[in-house]
């Protein structure tokens, strides 16, 4: 999938911000400084929305991006969005889908789930004309069960009207024809081949890379619509798709954490076999991804060591630099510092007063 | 005794076997080895299957490719088998473990010579027990070079480890001594080993090549006889962007529909691409040579390549994807006089060059790093020296050339092309062919290609279009509702 377009909605025109992490962010590699980056640049809700997706590297979309004039570079590889930049991208948001739907990308694994969708639908329609006799599509060994077993369940003459019905909903629902006509695409059945990205861009007269977009917020508004849907008969075709929000491992330390506070990051890492770095690590995931209500940030962070770190911040918490600090505060640490870094970004969203850098 | 007709005629719906297909089942139904060379569409996954439905037994496959594998799978599923799986490296860890698992639950297994040489794959499929193991591609076993698997030489103590099942060896093309040297590296005995080599000879294909002048004028040519030609067609080229570009331009220059297919695109656009040329959707896939497809198409009237293959073996294979259906069909190859570059490029390209092999020998923690250095390793396991081992990848590397320097020939014969194909196989023109459907040495064939097609490749059926419909129409067709 082309990167060019994820690149152009989640830069900034106010920050410099880094392409690498941007793609990092998407593609969900679940590291302390991944999330923290998703923090700062308004990103959790899209963390791993691309997950398992194939995407190109950053620097030639970047470089092409720059030629075209949508991106400015600086000297450290750091990209800023040009007036240029936010006509395109306002045009681009106009175009697709709602770009929030992205978060079911994050909280589910949607390409899993559009695999075994398509796969359905094309046994559902041969099963329609009564043939038995076809080439099926290559999927995985646990899609593939998953899939079988509930057309077992439910194989009767009602099944193709009822996946005809849901179909038929979902996309009379959509606000553009041409998105119902992409979405179309993707199926193939008895006598219907479907179409590939690149002949829907052809067709439409719209850049692969939208279509390409376009799909993935489709299929992510299609989970969605069968998550919310009353009908517990899907179900099963959900099965194992949810990613969490945190890792269990980081989970399991943060309870511990909780659960007894006399215990110290020591007494915790020794309890848990792990280093004491990756205690850092889980607590700092935990601050990041939890509900800011069930972080407790005062005992993560004390008072006073926030209090000095308050006192010499710049404007810009979110790009300060450990090295420039830990000059001017020796005894601080990286966890705590970063804390401070998180806090600030979370507590200030929360009231209000700094979201929104995606505008 | 099983009557092999009543099963092709009840599982398969065939009332009469391909040749070949029957000796070969029998030899394997009296318990003897057998190394099979058959054309490609000569029908090779029927005689396992058909092997399995008289006897009730499981059949282990090894193949080189997984989009063969899928491709194979595919096929087995479509022919009515569903214990069928593959293990192939794109399986991630869980689902290595779940189908390993449940492999007592599969008749026909899939997998490559990488994944059996897998310690924990091997001590699974030894619990189990093999009626039939299948080495498919089997010239893998002898072909050398880059593209040279070492775990094929593996096979003969797979085979071992397995207690020696029934083996069937099959390919599409395969002289004498690559004969000999399948049957040697398998550590089987040649005389033990039954040889059923059908003719590589496809008489209704007719032969012809056009050398060009340049790469314009061969678009051109390819774009006249793309528009000219009735029926189906698959076009190679050697590189995805090339197959690409020319897609474009058959799409915007003549009357035909034309789409792309080759490895860079991901599986569910390859099989909306398939499914569009099996429904006539699409007239012309332009493929990435060496590049399988899950599909049988019978009525497929011309192959022509845009680019030459590297030697003669695979033209035969490539070509050998028209006129299953028996009908006349055509196989064209253009050439202009940069090809020739191209191809030894992509031979030179291929190996390593020798001060790479003396670095790597240096430092050997880094060849396995890269899967292109596989074959460098294989010798530096076997404690050759950096000197021998380049010394080897000449000899190679240099077969290669000669092989290329063939399907060069073959450009350029004089004579007739067939004649010229059939000698590389040892094999003799057979009497029943003549020149009135040979090749274009007989024939005028270039002057008279619209008179050609017309009595040759045109079945009268109009020319199909892409169906045209919105969305409401397409879910009502999919799921027959008729509104
Ligand atoms: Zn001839």
């Amino acid at each position: 999938m082309e990167l060019e377009p994820f690149l152009l909605i989640f830069t900034s025109s106010s920050a410099w911000r880094r392409p690498k992490a941007i793609k990092n962010i998407l593609i969900g590699r679940r590291t302390v400084s991944n999330l923290y980056w998703a923090l700062q640049y308004n990103m959790l809700d899209f963390f791993g929305a691309l997950h398992g997706i194939d995407l190109p590297d950053s620097i030639p979309s970047v470089a092409h991006m720059r030629r075209s004039g949508v991106l400015q570079v600086d000297d450290n590889q750091m990209v800023r969005r040009t007036k240029q930049g936010d006509a395109k991208r306002a045009f681009l948001l106009s175009e697709v889908p709602d770009m929030n739907d992205l978060k079911w990308a994050s909280r589910f694994e949607v390409g899993s789930f559009m695999t075994r969708f398509t796969f359905l639908v094309q046994v559902v329609s041969e099963y329609s004309y009564g043939n038995a006799h076809y080439y099926p599509q290559t999927v995985s060994f646990i899609d593939r069960q998953i899939v079988k077993r509930f057309f077992l369940a439910n194989k009767s003459t009602e099944l193709p009207k009822a996946v005809y019905q849901l179909l038929n909903d979902f996309l009379g629902g959509l606000r553009n024809d041409n998105f119902a006509e992409i979405m179309v695409s993707n199926f193939s059945g008895h006598r219907v081949a479907g179409r590939t990205d690149q002949q829907m861009a052809n067709q439409l007269g719209q850049p692969i890379g939208q279509i390409q977009l376009i799909n993935l917020l489709l299929s992510a508004q299609l989970l969605a619509f069968l998550v919310k849907s009353a009908s517990k008969q899907v179900t099963p075709l959900l099965q194992g798709l949810s990613k969490p929000v945190i890792s269990a491992s980081a989970l399991t330390t943060f309870q511990l954490f909780l659960k007894d506070p006399t215990l110290s990051y020591q007494q915790i890492a020794s309890r848990r076999h792990i280093k004491l770095t990756t205690v850092y690590e889980h607590l700092l995931e935990a601050a990041i991804v939890l509900p800011v209500a069930d972080v407790p940030f005062t005992r993560l962070l004390a008072p006073p060591t926030e209090q000095q770190l308050a006192a010499i911040a710049p404007d810009q918490v979110g790009n300060w630099a450990y090295q420039s600090l830990s000059k001017r505060l020796p005894g601080i640490s990286f966890f705590d510092f970063r804390l401070f870094q998180i806090k600030r970004a979370r507590v200030s969203a929360a009231t209000g007063k700094e979201g929104g850098q995606n505008g | 005794m099983v009557d092999l007709r009543v099963i092709l005629k009840q599982k398969f719906g065939f009332d009469h076997f391909r040749p070949g297909q029957q000796e070969i089942i029998k030899a394997l139904l009296n318990h003897e080895d057998v190394l099979a060379v058959l054309p490609t569409g000569g029908g090779k996954t029927l005689l396992y299957q058909l092997y399995a439905i008289a006897t009730h037994q499981r059949v282990i496959i090894v193949s080189p490719l997984i989009s063969l594998m899928q491709d194979q799978v595919s096929r087995l599923q479509y022919l009515g088998s569903k214990r069928v799986v593959a293990l192939t490296s794109a399986m991630d860890f869980s689902e290595r473990r779940t189908t390993l698992q449940h492999l007592e639950q599969y008749q026909f297994i899939y997998a490559s010579p990488e994944m059996l040489s897998n310690p924990q794959v091997s001590r699974r499929l030894q619990e189990l027990a093999v009626g039939l193991l299948v080495v498919d591609e089997a010239h893998c076993i002898s072909e050398w070079g880059p593209d040279f698997r070492p775990d094929y030489l593996k096979l003969g103590a797979v085979r071992k480890a397995l207690k020696q099942p029934l083996t069937l060896m099959m390919t599409a093309t395969a002289t004498q001594r690559t004969r000999n040297d399948i049957i040697d590296k398998m550590a089987m005995d040649r005389s033990a080993v039954t040889e059923i080599v059908m003719p590589v000879n496809r008489a209704n294909i007719f032969l012809s090549v056009a050398k060009c002048e340049n790469q314009p004028a061969k678009n051109q040519l390819l774009m006249t006889l793309v528009d000219q030609f009735s029926g189906a067609g698959i076009v190679y080229f050697s590189s995805k962007a090339a197959a690409e570009q020319l897609a474009d331009l058959i799409n915007a220059q003549t009357g035909k529909i034309a789409a792309a297919y080759h490895a860079g695109m991901d599986n569910p656009q390859r099989f909306r691409i398939q499914q569009q040329f099996m429904n006539g959707d699409v007239n012309v896939i332009c493929a990435t040579s060496a590049f399988g497809m899950g599909i049988d198409k019978n009525n497929v009237r011309f192959v022509i390549h845009y680019h030459m293959p590297g030697n003669v073996q695979n033209y035969m294979q490539e070509i050998g994807r028209a006129g299953r259906d028996s009908k006349p069909a055509v196989a064209v190859l253009l050439s202009e006089p940069n090809d020739q570059y191209l191809q030894q490029n992509l031979i030179e390209n291929n190996y390593p060059d020798d001060d790479t092999i003396r670095y790597l020998f240096k430092h050997p923690k880094q060849l396995a790093a890269n899967e292109a250095f596989r074959v460098i390793q294989y010798y530096y396991d076997r404690q050759q020296s950096a000197d021998q081992t380049i010394q080897q990848l000449q000899h190679y590397r240099q077969m290669r050339r000669a092989e290329l320097q063939k399907m060069i020939a073959y450009i350029d014969t004089v004579g007739c092309r067939r004649k010229f194909l059939l000698s590389v196989f040892d094999e003799p023109m057979s009497a029943e062919m003549n020149g009135s459907f040979c090749c274009d040495f007989h024939n005028p064939f270039w002057q008279e290609v619209a008179d050609f097609n017309h009595k040759y490749l045109d079945q009268g059926h109009d020319e199909s279009r892409f169906p045209q419909n919105d969305w409401r129409t397409t879910l009502n067709k999919l799921f027959l509702l008729k509104n």
